[in-house]
């Protein structure tokens, strides 16, 4: 493992804060995957998504000074990934006229992220994490987040209140709700 | 148990959120009841579908976008480090501290202004009831003889009386007070003048690509 990997969470905010070059970059790296998970599983899109990673980012990196080092660092950055989300999909909302996220072909879009994988079986992941996709836009937005989060980073209830500043039980209801309605939408697939 | 109460618990145990009592009356209420076994084996099937479907793998050039826009946007931004402070945040400190020395020197120096200065503290001494003075504590007698009309007649003499002492005091001690004040305030809505030309702000929602 190479000497920037073992820097932890705390050691790196030092770092940017202190304004070491690359320092940013390399909290960029750990963290760009879960946070475009969570935006694209968000926003069903990919060039949305795309932005608003990079929104999200910069939202951090504008707000690294008032971190609480005390506190971990995923946590705090899956809540600025969570609030830019949702602000995204409110301005969508009232842009639009239909609250329905339609997932045009952009399914194309979508490079194939294995390369080592068999063709066809990439094809089936692909195939699947799209119905998964399609699924979870149809649940309301803080249900989809919570489970999002759940699954994404295998987080507790109470991890997950945390971060979207919701209590505990708040956060089972939701995802029981969500869980419930996956279930029944996808029976053909499981 | 029910199989309706059992539903959420079967969720609960999956999480292995569920302990005690519950746990048992839960297992307890499986083993009597096929169709919440059935209702676990789907959960579960579904658990592992999520689990093995909800990664999504970004672009692989995403990291290299994502990296060299943000080297360029991150200039716009304020520094995310602990801003050096500013000179006129110093300059007005000091001003504040020469403008309390100059006052102090004054009061020193000058008898007239000591007595200004001292008439001040009367003024203020004045609130400690053992300090009050007579037409004060003429005016609290009446209140308590309830001669409502006539405490607040002996109320406004004594306010009168006093704004009359302050306005005495005004031209001389005052005066020196006042220039200092009148500086300070300048200064401090100079400085916070500067203080907003200098913040730049992210602007929202624009095309950051």
């Amino acid at each position: 493992m190479s000497s920037e990997w073992q820097c932890s969470d705390t050691e790196l905010v030092e770092r940017i804060i202190s304004g070491e070059e690359d320092a940013f970059t390399l909290l960029v790296k750990r963290f760009h995957r879960p946070v475009y998970a969570i935006a694209y599983r968000m926003v069903g899109n990919v060039t949305e998504a795309e932005d608003l990673s990079q929104e999200i980012f910069l939202r951090i990196y504008q707000n690294l000074s008032r971190y609480d080092r005390s506190l971990p660092l995923a946590p705090w950055i899956y809540r600025i990934a969570c609030n830019q989300t949702l602000n995204r999909l409110k301005r969508r909302a009232l842009a639009t006229t239909s609250l329905h996220i339609i997932i045009d072909g952009e399914e194309s879009e979508r490079p194939i992220a294995d390369s080592r994988e068999d063709p066809e079986q990439a094809m089936i992941t692909r195939s699947r994490e799209e119905r998964l996709q399609q699924a979870l836009l149809t649940l309301p937005e803080n249900y989809r987040l919570a489970f999002t989060l759940k699954y994404l980073e295998d987080l507790t209830a109470e991890e997950i209140g945390e971060i979207m500043q919701v209590p505990r039980n708040t956060i089972k209801t939701w995802l029981f709700r969500a869980r419930e309605a996956l279930r029944s939408r996808l029976t053909d697939e499981l | 148990m029910n199989c309706d109460t059992a539903l959420p618990l079967l969720y609960d145990l999956i999480d292995g959120e569920l302990a005690g009592e519950e746990e048992m009356l839960l297992k307890s209420h499986l083993a009597g009841c096929t169709a919440c076994q059935l209702q676990l084996e789907s959960i579960r099937a579904a658990e592992q579908y999520y689990h093995k479907n909800i990664i999504v793998e970004p672009a692989t050039d995403l990291l290299a976008r994502l990296v060299s826009t943000l080297e360029a946007k991150k200039d716009l931004l304020p520094k995310t480090g602990p801003s050096p402070t500013p000179y006129w945040l110093k300059a007005r400190v000091g001003a504040m501290a020469a403008a309390l020395a100059t006052l102090a020197f004054l009061i020193s120096c000058s008898p007239e202004a000591s007595q200004c200065l001292f008439r001040g503290f009367d003024l203020i001494a004045a609130l400690n009831p053992k300090n009050w003075s007579q037409g004060w504590q003429e005016t609290i007698w009446s209140l308590t003889d309830i001669h409502l009309d006539l405490a607040l007649g002996q109320l406004f003499n004594t306010i009168m009386e006093n704004l009359a002492a302050l306005a005495a005091w005004l031209p001389s001690g005052g005066g020196y007070l006042i220039t200092v004040l009148i500086a300070l305030i300048a200064l401090q809505i100079f400085g916070n003048q500067r203080l907003l030309a200098r913040t730049e702000r992210l602007p929202e929602d624009k095309n950051l690509g």
